[in-house]
């Protein structure tokens, strides 16, 4: 009762641009106060993705449409002349582009299906806990995939060397390569190797690693209901027969979800960037990749090139986005359970 | 006699399968076994490399061509967090240290700051109505797909002195701000669609119970729904604590003036450069990878249950 004078007494004063707008709250004060607490509690998210990501996305696109000034001596140094798409089409028409394209597409479409295959074998080996030791050996497969990524360089650089000479003149190979010649092989470069063989020894170095996949593989196994392994023992079904016919189908959400964060994870890759030459893609850009070409035009000191860093990133963003929507498209493959 | 025979027989009928089950089972634990350990052999190859080289010599662990080391330089640990000999090029004895206490902060702050804006905002998603909820959610699932490179350089600028348009910016490059306050407001996509999902599964009538008896919003938000999240909030926890210690990129681009030194980063740039270490020297550096990796895998020796527990990726769908 009170309110309602309050508001109509309100709705009286003011200018009638401020009287319309009282009415409107007075109007809509059922779906304010529906929704305020909603959005209260909602607001830091709503912030932080305006800041950090929205408001830094359009200043990404227009940065890409402006040519860099030659020495940029602070970040705030961006803005040369607007150039309209010529930072887009001089990356497209680069002899770098060849490469980048290439490689990128090579480490994409050989590491991601290898890294899934090999975690989710090694996450079905260790998945029955009530086998004794199960958990320790989840600890051993997760270790090697905790050495940090600079380090894991310099070990693998050290396991892959090739001649390098002592202080006293003498020569070192690495472990690899002496395992290499003892069965006969040719010692090689590894990562150094000025062809294909140098990305494929990236992404061997990178199966190191599949432990850290493991984790999720064990969880998504974790949530399948037991009842069907019961039914598939009394049917008296092989363990081949419930991996493909249970445990497969029933995480194919995971393999969905893992598969599309991996491929955006991979395409955007700067994994060479700690095996040396500075993010310049290795030799004779063997190891170019995109994640490293936007890092090296972005912090690559005398190659910065915003404008150029900035489309590139914008280029990736298409190629993802394209990715994300076919594989989305093609999900027909995933069971998310009879209800939906 | 005849009894006899045929109690005989009858357990020949039940025990030949089990005892046949129990054979096969043999066969394929001893298979698996096998196959465990001998995976486990391969994958930990770099990892006992890595091991041994921390205990050589400087010398040795550079050019030495033994898989094992001979030196059993324990020292290397304690040299670890006080060089002595570290002279020159803007030589930090305590460099590596240093960077524990940086890498230290980060995790200390986002241990608390990303559970508590991430689960507040999984509440309005999972236990509050509210017009616009959907169209955040997808705009929140949105930013798991977008690449971090198209973000990257624009924060860069953003965070610089002169910001975007050269008339002031944030300020943070060269502080810890970059990794700290973002966290803030979201702290992630991945975490708080996973607390969402836990806050899905735990029934509405204790919310409602606490609405009847008077509590409001946030007060059922952190005395009802919070502490039966304990569970994810460990995963995120532990989440958190392992892409913080490990990460050596972030600092690499937003820090790179050499104020700040995160562990990770001081790892990174102490492989090719002799700035703060003074000089490289290998056996130091594998010292540090070895205590970087032993920290995050002795969390995930304790809390394996609450990694593989924490995640529900149900209700992801296209």
């Amino acid at each position: 009762m009170t309110e309602i004078t309050a508001a109509e007494t309100a709705s009286k004063k003011g200018t009638p641009r401020k009287r319309r707008f009282r009415s409107f709250l007075h109007k809509n004060k059922d779906f304010l106060r529906k929704n305020y607490t909603g959005w209260l509690f909602n607001l830091p998210l709503s912030i932080g993705i305006l800041v950090f990501t929205l408001i830094p996305m359009v200043f990404s696109l227009i940065m890409s449409f402006y040519k860099s000034p030659q020495w940029v001596f602070s970040p705030s140094d961006w803005m040369g002349e607007f150039v309209g798409f010529q930072n887009y089409k001089k990356i497209l028409t680069s002899p770098l582009a060849g490469f980048i394209a290439k490689n990128t597409f090579l480490y994409v479409t050989i590491s991601v299906p290898l890294g899934l295959v090999a975690s989710y074998f090694l996450a079905l080996l260790v998945n029955n806990e009530k086998r004794r030791g199960t958990k320790l050996f989840r600890i051993l497969y997760y270790l090697p995939c905790m050495i940090p990524a600079a380090a894991g360089a310099i070990i693998w650089k050290k396991l892959t060397a090739l001649n390098v000479q002592r202080t006293d003149g003498t020569f070192f190979n690495g472990v690899f390569n002496e395992i290499l010649a003892f069965f006969g092989g040719t010692p090689f470069r590894w990562h150094d190797e000025e062809d294909f063989r140098a990305l494929l020894s990236i992404i061997f170095y990178g199966l190191w690693g599949t432990g850290g996949g493991m984790i999720l593989w064990l969880s998504a196994f974790k949530s399948i209901d037991k009842q069907f392994y019961e039914a598939a023992d009394i049917e008296g079904a092989s363990k081949i027969r419930k991996l493909v016919s249970i445990t497969l189908p029933m995480s194919t959400p995971m393999i969905f979800y893992n598969l599309i964060m991996s491929v955006i994870g991979t395409i955007q890759s700067t994994a060479p960037l700690t095996y040396g030459h500075d993010g310049s893609g290795g030799a004779s850009d063997a190891l170019n990749m995109l994640g490293l070409r936007i890092y090296f035009l972005s912090f690559g000191g005398d190659a910065t090139n915003y404008g150029r860093a900035t489309a590139l990133a914008w280029i990736t963003l298409l190629i993802v986005g394209v990715l994300t929507a076919i594989l989305f498209k093609t999900s027909k493959w995933v069971y998310y359970g009879d209800e939906s | 006699m005849t009894q006899t025979q045929e109690n005989r027989d009858v357990r020949a009928l039940i025990e030949g399968p089990r005892i046949r089950a129990r054979r096969k089972k043999i066969v394929s634990d001893v298979f698996t076994y096998v196959l465990m350990t001998a995976l486990a052999v391969v994958l930990l190859v770099p990892y006992v490399y890595l091991l041994n080289r921390s205990l050589m010599t400087a010398e040795n662990a550079k050019y030495s061509y033994n898989f094992f080391t001979r030196d059993w330089m324990f020292s290397n640990f304690a040299t670890l967090f006080y060089d002595k000999t570290a002279v020159g090029n803007n030589a930090n004895p305590r460099a590596y240290l240093d960077g524990l206490k940086f890498t230290a902060i980060i995790i200390g702050f986002n241990l608390v700051a990303v559970p508590a804006s991430s689960s507040i905002i999984a509440y309005s998603f999972a236990k509050l109505k509210w017009a616009g909820r959907n169209v955040m959610f997808f705009l929140m699932l949105g930013t798991m797909m977008l690449p971090a490179a198209v973000t990257q350089l624009p924060l860069y600028v953003m965070y610089s002195k002169n910001g975007m348009f050269g008339t002031g910016g944030f300020g943070w490059l060269d502080t810890i701000y970059p990794f700290t306050i973002p966290n803030l407001f979201g702290g992630g996509a991945v975490y708080i669609f996973l607390i969402r999902q836990f806050m899905l599964g735990i029934p509405n009538e204790f919310d409602n119970a606490a609405k009847i008896d008077g509590a409001n919003t946030f007060q059922r938000y952190l005395y009802i729904t919070m502490p039966l999240c304990k569970p994810v909030i460990i995963y995120v926890m532990l989440q958190v604590f392992i892409s913080y210690w490990g990460d050596y990129y972030g600092p690499m681009v937003y820090c790179d003036g050499g104020q700040i030194r995160t562990l990770a980063q001081i790892v990174y740039y102490s492989t090719n450069s002799t700035d703060k270490v003074g000089t490289i020297k290998d056996n130091i550096v594998m010292a540090g990878a070895v205590f970087m990796s032993v920290i995050p895998t002795v969390l995930f020796a304790f809390f394996q249950k609450q990694l593989i527990d924490g995640v529900n990726m149900s209700g992801l769908k296209g």
